[in-house]
C-alpha cells in the first residue's frame, strides 16, 4: 500500500511537473504569436490564458473571466452581435457540423470600434474572428478563438478601389477639358464659381418663409447662367448636373408656398456642383502652362468665338430638332478691336440662342414650306469709314415681323420708359428691334419657357453693354428670306458717338 | 449623402418638437456648411458608422433650451444640468430614429454634449456637411448633418 502511495505520489509529482512545464510552454507560446488566440468555456467566457497580442488587438485590458460577447457589445452593430450569439450557441452544440455552421459566422470580416474616455469613437479595426471546437467535454476550454487584424490590408484595398474609380473619372474629365481652350476654361470656372457663390449667399441669407418665393427668379437666373456656360463648352459631365439643377429650380416655381423642405433637392445638387467644380480646378492645375497664360495671343483667340457658336448650335439643334448651317467666311474676329471682343462674343451668343429658339423653324416645318430644311446663320464683319460692323443674319421665318407688329398693336404696346417710341433719332427698324429685344413682350413670355425669358434677359444685358461701349444695333431685312442684325462700333481712338444716334 | 437622408433628419427633428412640445418648429432652407463655424451655446453630437460613416449634431442657444426645458419639465426654473440633459436627449432622439430608419447595420455612438460656445465642431474635410436651420418659437437652432 505504502509502495502504491509512493508510486502514485511520484507519478503525481511527475505529472504536475509536466503540467507546469506544459503550462510554461503554453504561456511562452502564447507570448510569441502575433494573432489573438484565446479560449472560451461553454458559457462563452474568456479563460485566463490568451496570446499577448489579444488585448492590443481588441483594445481591452481586462479580459480574463469576461464574456466574449460583452467585449463586443457597443462596438459592433447590434445585428452582428445578435448573429454572433446565435452562431456561438450553434458551435457549442455538437449536433451541428462545424464546417457547415462556419458560414454563419458574422465575425469573419467585421469592423470593431473603440471608444475613448469621452465616449467618442477613437478607432476602428477590421478584424477576422474565427472559432474552432476544442474539447466539448472540457468545461474550461470548449472553443478556441483566433483573431487576425486585417485593418492595414483592408484600408489599402479600399484606398486602391477608390483611387481606381477616381482615376477613371479624372481621365474622362481630363479628356473633356483638354479640348477646351484655356481662356474659355478659365472664364467658365470664374463664372461657375461666381454663380455658385451667389446661390449660396442667397440661400443662406433667406431664412424667412415669406422670402422663399422672392428668391426663386434669382436662383433661376444663376442656374441658367451656369447651364449656358457648361453647354457652350460642351462639358457633358457638367451639363448633366446643371440641367437637373435647372429643372429642380423650375419645379419650385410651381409651388404656391415653398417650404425649406422643398429646397432640399436644389441644395443637394448644389453640393454636387461644388464638388465637381473643385475637381475641375484640381485638374486644371495639371494642365501645363495654364497659370502662365493669363493673356493669349491674338492668333489663338481667332477661332474661339466660332467654336463657341458651333458648340452652341450643335447643342441647341440636338434639343430642338432644328438643322442649321453656320457660315462665317466673312467674319474676322481678329479684326475686332480688342476692347469690343467680349461684347461682340456676348452679342453673337445671345443672338444665336434667340434666333434658334424663336426665329428658325424645325427641319420638318421648313420642308413643308418648300424651303431648305437646313437653315442658315451667317456671321460677317467689316471695317470701313472708322466704323466696325458685325452682321448676323438668318433665314428663319418663325416670327414674322408683320405678325409681331400686329400683335403689339392689338395689345396696345406702348414701348418702355427708356426707349421712347416716338424718338426721331431712332433709325428704321428700331421699332422692331425693341419688340425683339424687350423682355416685356408678352407674346414671348406666353411661349411658356423660362429659357425664353432668360434669353430675353440676356439681350437686355447685352443691349445695355452695347450702349456703354457706344455701339449701335439695328435690324434690317435684306429679302423675304433673310433677317439681319447689325451692330456697329466706332474704331478705337474715335470719340463717343453722337448722343442722338445712340441705341 | 442622398436627398432622402436630409429629408429624414429634418423630419426627425421636426417630429421631436411636435411630439414633445405640441408646438411646430419650422426649418429654413438647408445650406452647405462652409468654413464658418455653426455652433451655439450647447451642442449634442452623435457619430454614425458602419455601412456609411458620418456625424450629426444639434446646436442650440441657452435661451431656447431653457424655454424648452421649462415647457417639458413644467417648471419655471431649470438648472444647467437640465439644459445639458435636454440637448443630449434631443441628440439621443435623433440617433434613435437613425437606428430605426437605417437598420442595425449602422453603428450609432452615444451622444456627446459640448457645453459652451465652442470655436467650431470640425467635420471630415472629404464629406460635405449640410446645415438645417430650425426655428422653434422665435429661437433658432441648427442641425448639422455630415454623412457619406
Amino acid at each position: 500500500m505504502d509502495k502504491l502511495m509512493d508510486n502514485l505520489t511520484e507519478q503525481f509529482i511527475g505529472t504536475a511537473k509536466d503540467l507546469n512545464l506544459s503550462t510554461e510552454y503554453l504561456i511562452g507560446l502564447l507570448g510569441q504569436v502575433d494573432i489573438g488566440l484565446f479560449f472560451l468555456n461553454r458559457q462563452g467566457i474568456i479563460s485566463g490564458q490568451y496570446s499577448a497580442s489579444l488585448p492590443q488587438i481588441l483594445e481591452e485590458e481586462n479580459l480574463p473571466d469576461r464574456p466574449f460577447l460583452d467585449i463586443l457589445d457597443g462596438r459592433i452593430p447590434d445585428k452582428a452581435l445578435r448573429e454572433t450569439r446565435e452562431y456561438l450557441d450553434l458551435m457549442l452544440d455538437r449536433e451541428h457540423d462545424e464546417k457547415t455552421i462556419d458560414e454563419l459566422n458574422p465575425l469573419k470580416a467585421i469592423e470593431v470600434f473603440s471608444k475613448n474616455e469621452s465616449g467618442l469613437w477613437s478607432n476602428v479595426k477590421n478584424l477576422c474572428i474565427a472559432f474552432r471546437r476544442y474539447n466539448m467535454e472540457d468545461t474550461n476550454i470548449a472553443l478556441v478563438g483566433l483573431i487576425r487584424d486585417h485593418t492595414a490590408s483592408v484600408e489599402l484595398a479600399k484606398k486602391l478601389e477608390e483611387f481606381e474609380k477616381w482615376s477613371r473619372k479624372q481621365m474622362q474629365w481630363m479628356i473633356s477639358l483638354l479640348h477646351i481652350d484655356i481662356p474659355l476654361l478659365k472664364e467658365f470656372v470664374a463664372v461657375i464659381e461666381y454663380e455658385l457663390g451667389r446661390i449660396d449667399l442667397i440661400i443662406k441669407s433667406t431664412q424667412k418663409g415669406a422670402e422663399y418665393t422672392a428668391i426663386i427668379p434669382r436662383l433661376v437666373r444663376s442656374a441658367y447662367q451656369i447651364n449656358s456656360s457648361a453647354v457652350i463648352l460642351n462639358l457633358d459631365f457638367f451639363t448633366r448636373e446643371t440641367f437637373l439643377f435647372k429643372n429642380e429650380i423650375n419645379e419650385l416655381k410651381n409651388l404656391a408656398e415653398p417650404s425649406g423642405h422643398d429646397f432640399v433637392p436644389i441644395v443637394m445638387r448644389l453640393g454636387n456642383m461644388h464638388s465637381m467644380l473643385k475637381e475641375i480646378k484640381d485638374l486644371m492645375k495639371h494642365i501645363k502652362g495654364l497659370d502662365h497664360s493669363l493673356r493669349t495671343t491674338r492668333r489663338f483667340d481667332g477661332g474661339l468665338i466660332i467654336r463657341l457658336v458651333e458648340n452652341l448650335i450643335n447643342h441647341l439643334t440636338e434639343t430642338t430638332g432644328k438643322k442649321i448651317i453656320l457660315k462665317y467666311h466673312d467674319f474676322d474676329y481678329l479684326g475686332i478691336p480688342f476692347k469690343y471682343r467680349q461684347i461682340v462674343k456676348e452679342f453673337i451668343i445671345a443672338l444665336t440662342r434667340f434666333v434658334i429658339e424663336f426665329g428658325i423653324e424645325s427641319a420638318e416645318k421648313r420642308k413643308s414650306l418648300n424651303v431648305n430644311p437646313f437653315a442658315t446663320i451667317e456671321i460677317a464683319s467689316e471695317l470701313s469709314n472708322n466704323i466696325y460692323t458685325i452682321r448676323f443674319r438668318h433665314d428663319g421665318n418663325l416670327i414674322r415681323i408683320e405678325r409681331i407688329l400686329q400683335q403689339a398693336v392689338n395689345e396696345n404696346y406702348k414701348g418702355t420708359d427708356n426707349a421712347p417710341v416716338n424718338d426721331e433719332s431712332i433709325h428704321p427698324g428700331s421699332e422692331v428691334l425693341r419688340l425683339f429685344l424687350n423682355p416685356d413682350i408678352t407674346m414671348l413670355e406666353n411661349r411658356g419657357t423660362s429659357e425664353g425669358i432668360e434669353i430675353m434677359n440676356d439681350f437686355e444685358i447685352v443691349k445695355k453693354k452695347l450702349k456703354i461701349h457706344g455701339g449701335r444695333i439695328k435690324v434690317t431685312f435684306t429679302s423675304e428670306s433673310f433677317c439681319e442684325y447689325t451692330i456697329t462700333f466706332p474704331v478705337i481712338g474715335q470719340s463717343e458717338p453722337p448722343a442722338q444716334n445712340s441705341q | 449623402m442622398k436627398e432622402t437622408d436630409l429629408h429624414f433628419f429634418i423630419d426627425s427633428t421636426l417630429n421631436y418638437f411636435d411630439e414633445v412640445t405640441r408646438e411646430k418648429a419650422q426649418t429654413g432652407i438647408p445650406y452647405i456648411k462652409s468654413q464658418d463655424p455653426v455652433v451655439l451655446d450647447y451642442t449634442g453630437i452623435i457619430g454614425i458608422s458602419g455601412k456609411r460613416k458620418g456625424s450629426v449634431y444639434i446646436t442650440a442657444s441657452q435661451d431656447m433650451l431653457i424655454n424648452l426645458a421649462q415647457l417639458i419639465l413644467n417648471q419655471s426654473s431649470v438648472s444647467n444640468e437640465d439644459v445639458k440633459d435636454l440637448i443630449g436627449e434631443i441628440a439621443n432622439t435623433i440617433s434613435g430614429n437613425v437606428r430605426q430608419a437605417y437598420g442595425s447595420d449602422f453603428m450609432i455612438s452615444v451622444p456627446v454634449v459640448v457645453e459652451g460656445h465652442a470655436k467650431d465642431i470640425r467635420m471630415p474635410d472629404d464629406v460635405q456637411a449640410f446645415v438645417i436651420p430650425i426655428t422653434w418659437r422665435s429661437f433658432q437652432s441648427f442641425l448639422v448633418v455630415c454623412l457619406e
